[in-house]
């Protein structure tokens, strides 16, 4: 057996094993019976919102938010981190206020935006971008700061233009790691669209979740969780993918 | 006194941005129920902090942080270790809390809620998690990254196994180990305060969302200010704390 | 040829740092076809020196002629070679070679055959498609001269390009180095801090001081070209490096005190 197998059976095995305890915990009705329904029910469940269509037009709203929030997030956050990153100083002013903010909980903002945008789609927009910028305005200022000052003078000594140097140098060489910070922003918009869903809200996923919570029908709020997280996991791998397809223009 | 322009920039930016705002409030430019004046805040949570509320909030606050810490701590050290000890489920469990730290934990806080109740005990769960990954994970890493060739070294010197760990891997590996310490404890409080926001449930999350619902616009940016302010405080001394330490 | 009106000439340059001053009125005059090393202990300024001529850094005083004209810029006669890995870890070889003809409009087809002809040169056949990340040091290297090279410079400037590769594969880069300027005939200024590889390359080695960095002498590599490597078992040879490590010893120990300041 070699080393890429071995270590991804001890994780299907400990996936596997956790299933197994669950289910046992459910069949022995010992513990938290009618509060933790078996996996089966979940699928069912699960299955249910995805046969009759009833999860889709809230998953619309997710994304919808989630989108929105994110693409002004990054036009923010990419323009002020390189921005920040090209010049030392404005990068000393700031970077300490960005990274004391990114550290406080951005939920915490939602009622300024409820009373400002509504409750309806553009304060989940609102909640999407707050979160969403961190990550990506953190991200683009360090790679745009650690370009390597030989490449500059290497463009320089060829009597490269300052346009040309920003795209065939700034640009290249900051793409992944702006990349990493625009992947690390979607999944917060993600996280904070439907954190604002679950506070105050009429549709969207975190709407399902918190009305089967409040109408205490269980199997159906763990469905709706589950289904979250797979759309979480798919956004994720799909910008992952898209990312190694960079991988070509950048390195 | 290198950096001290930019400080002093920082803080202007910082007094314009509540000047404007207090400006806006003062002449009426934006609604009050909307937004309201940096000193009426301030005067707010004067009054709050009388009355005790403030203080009593905080600490509920502190307090559930500390615990999910607490107990986040000790498991995520431990098996940072034993990831360490035992290479083939260091690697294999990396991987599965690599990914389950990017997937959105908070999001299963109604799961914590039903099973463990509407309290703080729900809380300290869901902090628990996102607080104990990176812990673990950076253990794991900072024992696995030692130079090779210091534990050469020790060996060469006939040290015992006890030796080595204590002298030469917990110093090599304790920057790392710390990372991961400040990183949970972040998590953690990111997680405590906006759970107490979203389940209302005490602690100074709880006071912004009373806020909202009562139209008290003073005791919302009361709560935010206050949540933000603890969050800043908690950097801070994070922050302070790792430069003394590892000031090399 | 000696007598011929200087390719490259510098006249009084000086830099200042607020508190330091890293090169202190240096003059030097280089002819065509000629190959001069500067060397001088670590923190001298020779590779400000080079930057200053390269138009990429700004001199405090003095100036800098080519041809007889003087120049305050980067100017398209000069090209140049830094030690650090410079190459763009996100172009191939050929897109790496490529680069400043691009830069200037050439076409496609032009770029092509010019950066084919530069890898034959090198010697990097086989290697054009590959990325810096799967070449080895010394090939990098070789990618990083021919970048310069391809661009017709008359002057070639190189700020220690050798000074991250181990000793065999330096001493083969510096014969490899001479061939081709013997097929391309352009004009070398050579900054290093390695005695051996300055007399093995160099037709003149200038000993810079300790900082302030001032021109302290000029010594005549009198070895006939064309040469190989194999100079380095002449008895001329080793008379030249104890002669150079004599006068770059006192400089040496001076540039350890400024250090260890």
């Amino acid at each position: 057996m070699n080393r890429v197998t071995k270590p991804f059976l001890i994780q299907a095995g400990t996936v596997l094993l956790c299933m197994m305890i669950w289910e046992a915990i459910v069949e022995s009705r010992l513990l938290f019976e009618g509060i933790v329904p078996s996996i089966f029910e979940i699928m069912k469940a699960a299955w249910l919102q995805i046969s009759t269509g009833f999860i889709f037009p809230h998953l619309l709203v997710t994304m919808y938010e989630a989108f929105v929030g994110f693409a002004l997030a990054a036009c923010l956050g990419i323009a002020i981190g390189i921005a920040l990153g090209v010049e030392p100083f404005l990068r000393r002013v700031f970077e300490p206020l960005i990274l004391y903010f990114a550290a406080t909980p951005k939920i915490i903002l939602y009622p300024i935006f409820l009373m400002m945008l509504g409750a309806k789609f553009e304060s989940k927009m609102a909640m999407a971008g707050v979160s969403a910028f961190f990550p990506i305005v953190i991200n683009a200022t360090v790679a745009a700061a650690g370009i390597d000052r030989i490449f500059i003078k290497v463009a320089k000594s060829v009597g490269a233009s300052s346009f040309q140097t920003f795209t065939r140098v700034y640009l290249p060489s900051t793409l992944l790691p702006v990349f990493t910070g625009m992947r690390l922003g979607m999944g917060a918009a993600f996280v904070g669209a439907i954190l604002g869903e679950l506070k105050v809200s009429n549709a969207g996923l975190g709407f399902i979740i918190i009305q089967a919570f409040n109408h205490f029908r269980i199997p159906e709020m763990y469905a709706s969780i589950l289904l979250t997280f797979f759309l979480a996991a798919s956004v994720n791998f799909a910008m992952t993918l898209m990312s190694a397809r960079l991988r070509r223009f950048a390195y | 006194m290198k950096g001290l322009p930019e400080k002093i920039l920082r803080w202007i930016f910082i007094a314009t941005v509540l000047t404007t705002i207090e400006v806006l409030v003062r002449f009426n430019l934006v609604d009050r129920i909307f937004l309201t004046s940096p000193s009426l805040i301030a005067a707010a949570a004067w009054q709050s902090l009388f009355a005790g509320d403030l203080i009593s909030l905080s600490l509920k606050t502190v307090s559930a942080v500390g615990m999910a810490f607490v107990i986040a701590a000790g498991i995520g050290l431990s098996a940072g270790y034993v990831l360490w000890r035992y290479p083939l489920f260091g690697r294999a469990y990396d991987e599965l809390l690599g990914a389950l730290f990017a997937s959105p934990l908070i999001l299963l806080y109604p799961i914590s809620l039903v099973i463990l109740g509407r309290g703080i005990n729900a809380i300290i769960a869901m902090a628990f998690l996102p607080g104990m990954i990176p812990i673990a994970l950076n253990t794991h890493q900072g024992l696995r990254d030692v130079n090779p060739t210091y534990l050469k070294a020790g060996r060469g010197m006939r040290l015992t196994e006890r030796q080595i760990m204590r002298h030469v891997l917990l110093p090599a590996a304790s920057p790392l180990i710390f990372g991961g310490l400040k990183l949970g404890l972040t998590y953690i409080l990111i997680s405590v305060i906006a759970l107490e926001f979203l389940v209302e449930i005490g602690g100074i999350g709880t006071l912004a969302s009373k806020g909202y619902f009562w139209f008290n616009t003073e005791e919302l940016y009361v709560g935010v200010a206050g949540a933000i302010f603890l969050s800043i405080i908690f950097v801070y001394l994070l922050g302070k704390a790792e430069s003394r330490l590892f000031s090399s | 040829m000696k007598d011929s009106a200087p390719i490259l000439e510098i006249r009084n340059i000086s830099k200042e740092y607020p508190g330091v001053t890293a090169i202190d009125n240096v003059s030097l005059k280089v002819h065509q076809h000629e190959f001069v090393s500067i060397i001088g202990p670590s923190g001298c300024g020779k590779s400000t020196l080079l930057e200053i001529i390269a138009g990429l850094l700004a001199k405090t005083s003095g100036e800098v002629f080519i041809k007889g004209h003087a120049v305050k810029n980067t100017h398209a006669s000069i090209g140049i070679v830094f030690q650090q890995e410079s190459i763009f870890p996100w172009r191939s070889t050929l897109e790496n070679i490529e680069f400043g003809l691009e830069m200037h409009g050439v076409s496609k087809q032009e770029r092509r055959n010019k950066s084919r002809r530069m890898i034959e040169i090198v010697g990097l056949q086989g290697f054009e498609d590959r990325y810096p990340g799967e070449l080895s040091g010394g090939m990098k290297q070789r990618v990083a001269i021919a970048r310069a090279l391809v661009m017709e410079p008359e002057i070639l400037l190189m700020d220690e390009p050798f000074g991250a590769l181990d000793e065999q594969t330096r001493i083969i880069l510096g014969e490899e180095l001479l061939r081709i300027q013997q097929e391309i005939g352009q004009t070398i200024l050579f900054v290093t801090h390695n005695i051996h590889e300055a007399v093995q390359l160099s037709d003149r080695v200038v000993v810079i001081t300790a900082r302030p960095g001032k021109i302290k002498a000029t010594i005549s590599v009198d070895i006939e070209r064309p040469r190989t490597s194999e100079v380095i078992a002449l008895e001329k040879f080793g008379k030249l490096v104890g002669k150079i490590w004599m006068l770059l010893r006192e400089e040496s120990l001076k540039g350890f005190k400024q250090t260890a300041l």
